[in-house]
């Protein structure tokens, strides 16, 4: 029995070939049976038909494209590739290598903390005699120099309590500030790090795309003084690039996303002649208007500031 | 015949493997190679950029966007598919992902202008130019039909149409069953007719 609405979801299949073999013959015997169904199908492809002949006709001409390739190869030129471990080595990123690699880190990793666990103990007895002494009254044992504190790049450290001033100075255990820069290699420092310029930065952007929209033409003038919004708007360009390459490896989407949509503005404004009219930099300002992207910066500096970035 | 399908194969093959050493050079920080990538497939996601976006400029920065996230992330391609598969998957995230910065006026795609300079059109009939008149307002109606669609069910069409990608290939490129592909090709498939349908009615009614 013939059904035209179950053809009907069939004839997509149809279209774009997706009819199991076996399938094919019997479902074109019933289309062609069908005039309804036969009618859709024949609009259905003359549809593509026509869709393809138009968007061939729609790609731009040949004399586009050393253009385009010139103004992607520019922008490629600020764009370095993220180079990986295997790259450097020039090797390929096979599975056993990746655990031979990281079988000879952890080894060595283990090797190092066993040689300053040895280098702590000999030369030092009198010192450690004296730490354990005050380990054993419970009091100091957050003072023990391994493993090192994680130390936080964005938040000051703290200050040592008042009673510290009783504690017996062991400066050969303290580890030097310079030591915590490994810490830094952690995903959430970095992260904060990157929150605490991009801070900086979307309050700047907000700043200045407040002053775009609301720039007025001098009393007397035609033209607007834009010259300083279009110099930061430049500036910004280099950081806006940096920062969201610095947050892509994080998958810091609401800061990579933010940046994403401030470029294009910035790129704008910068494009923008020192002075402009009214008219040209009128349909900016109507972008500007109806996108969220203020509201968006203000939204992300105020979360920062909640933050003490 | 059979020396002609050699020929073929051995160009294939010979372009595989250039390939693959373009993609070396490019991962070692090489961008000229990466721009002999790019200049292979630039046509393709142009493409399929400027059918998304359906606007030229929306369409290189699109297209653009998608060279520059495969140049930074070129480490990441391990040659487990071909450049192409990995470049497609990195335009349809970048696509999807894309916030369209909302134009005031959407400028319509750019067709050569009827009668425009160009050798030929000096010598344009006046059937050759009701045949661009025709195309430019066909290319108008398809970019209508094409915005009516959610993002989601252009690119689905897009890549299936164009592309040639199984439902399978679409739906776990996009997250979505092989149902959702099938809807969304049936709805575009339809929108287009409907739009392209009373465009070529008047045509006829006209002749």
């Amino acid at each position: 029995m013939h059904d035209c609405s179950k053809i009907k979801d069939s004839l997509i299949d149809l279209l774009f070939d997706e009819v199991e073999l076996d399938r094919k013959p019997g479902l074109m015997v019933e289309v062609n049976a069908c005039a309804r169904c036969l009618a859709l199908y024949r609009e259905m492809t003359a549809t593509l038909d026509v869709f393809d002949q138009v968007t061939e006709d729609a790609m731009p001409q040949d004399m586009f494209w050393p253009a385009y390739e010139k103004r992607l190869a520019a922008r490629l030129a600020t764009a370095a590739p993220r180079r990986r471990f295997f790259d450097l080595l020039n090797l390929r990123p096979l599975p056993a290598m990746g655990l031979a690699v990281a079988a000879s880190l952890l080894l060595a990793a283990l090797s190092l903390v066993v040689w300053i666990a040895l280098s702590n103990r000999g030369p030092k007895s009198v010192d450690q005699s004296q730490a354990n002494s005050i380990d054993s009254s419970g009091a100091e044992k957050n003072e023990t120099p391994l493993p090192p504190q994680k130390i936080d790049p964005v938040k000051p450290q703290q200050k040592p309590a008042k009673n510290d001033s009783n504690k017996i100075p062991r400066k050969q255990h303290v580890k030097p500030e310079v030591e915590a820069a490994p810490v830094l290699s952690d995903d959430a420092a970095q992260i904060a790090l990157i929150d605490a310029r991009a801070a900086e930065h979307i309050e700047q952007a907000e700043l200045l795309l407040r002053a775009f929209r609301n720039a007025r033409a001098a009393a007397g003038e035609t033209l607007i003084d834009i010259s300083f919004e279009k110099k930061l708007a430049r500036d910004m360009l280099d950081q806006n690039a940096a920062l969201r390459r610095d947050a892509e490896p994080f998958d810091h989407r609401r800061v990579e996303e933010l940046l994403s949509s401030l470029e294009p503005f910035l790129l704008d404004i910068a494009n923008l002649p020192d002075r402009a009219s009214e008219d040209e930099i009128g349909a900016l300002r109507s972008v500007l208007g109806e996108s969220s992207i203020i509201t968006d910066l203000q939204l992300y500096s105020l979360a920062a500031m909640s933050r003490g970035l | 015949m059979e020396r002609v399908y050699t020929i073929d194969v051995a160009r294939k093959v010979a372009r595989v493997t250039s390939e693959q050493e373009l993609v070396k050079r490019a991962r070692s920080g090489d961008s000229d190679a990466f721009c002999q990538l790019a200049r292979r497939y630039e046509r393709q996601i142009y493409w399929l950029a400027l059918h998304y976006s359906r606007n030229p400029h929306d369409a290189e920065d699109l297209s653009q966007e998608v060279w520059l996230k495969a140049y930074k992330n070129l480490a990441g391609f391990r040659g487990e598919a071909s450049f192409y598969t990995w470049l497609r998957q990195i335009t349809v995230n970048t696509f999807l992902n894309h916030k369209r910065v909302a134009m005031p006026e959407m400028e319509s795609i750019r067709m050569e202008e009827p009668g425009a300079a160009g050798e030929s059109n000096a010598f344009a009939s006046r059937f050759d130019l009701e045949d661009q008149v025709t195309n430019l307002i066909l290319a108008e109606k398809v970019m209508q039909a094409l915005g009516e669609l959610t993002d989601q069910q252009r690119i689905i069409f897009l890549l299936k149409h164009r592309e040639g990608m199984t439902y399978e290939e679409i739906s776990s490129a996009l997250g979505c069953t092989a149902g959702t592909v099938k809807k969304s090709l049936f709805r575009a498939v339809m929108k287009l007719r409907e739009k392209l349908g009373a465009v070529r009615e008047a045509a006829s009614e006209g002749c």
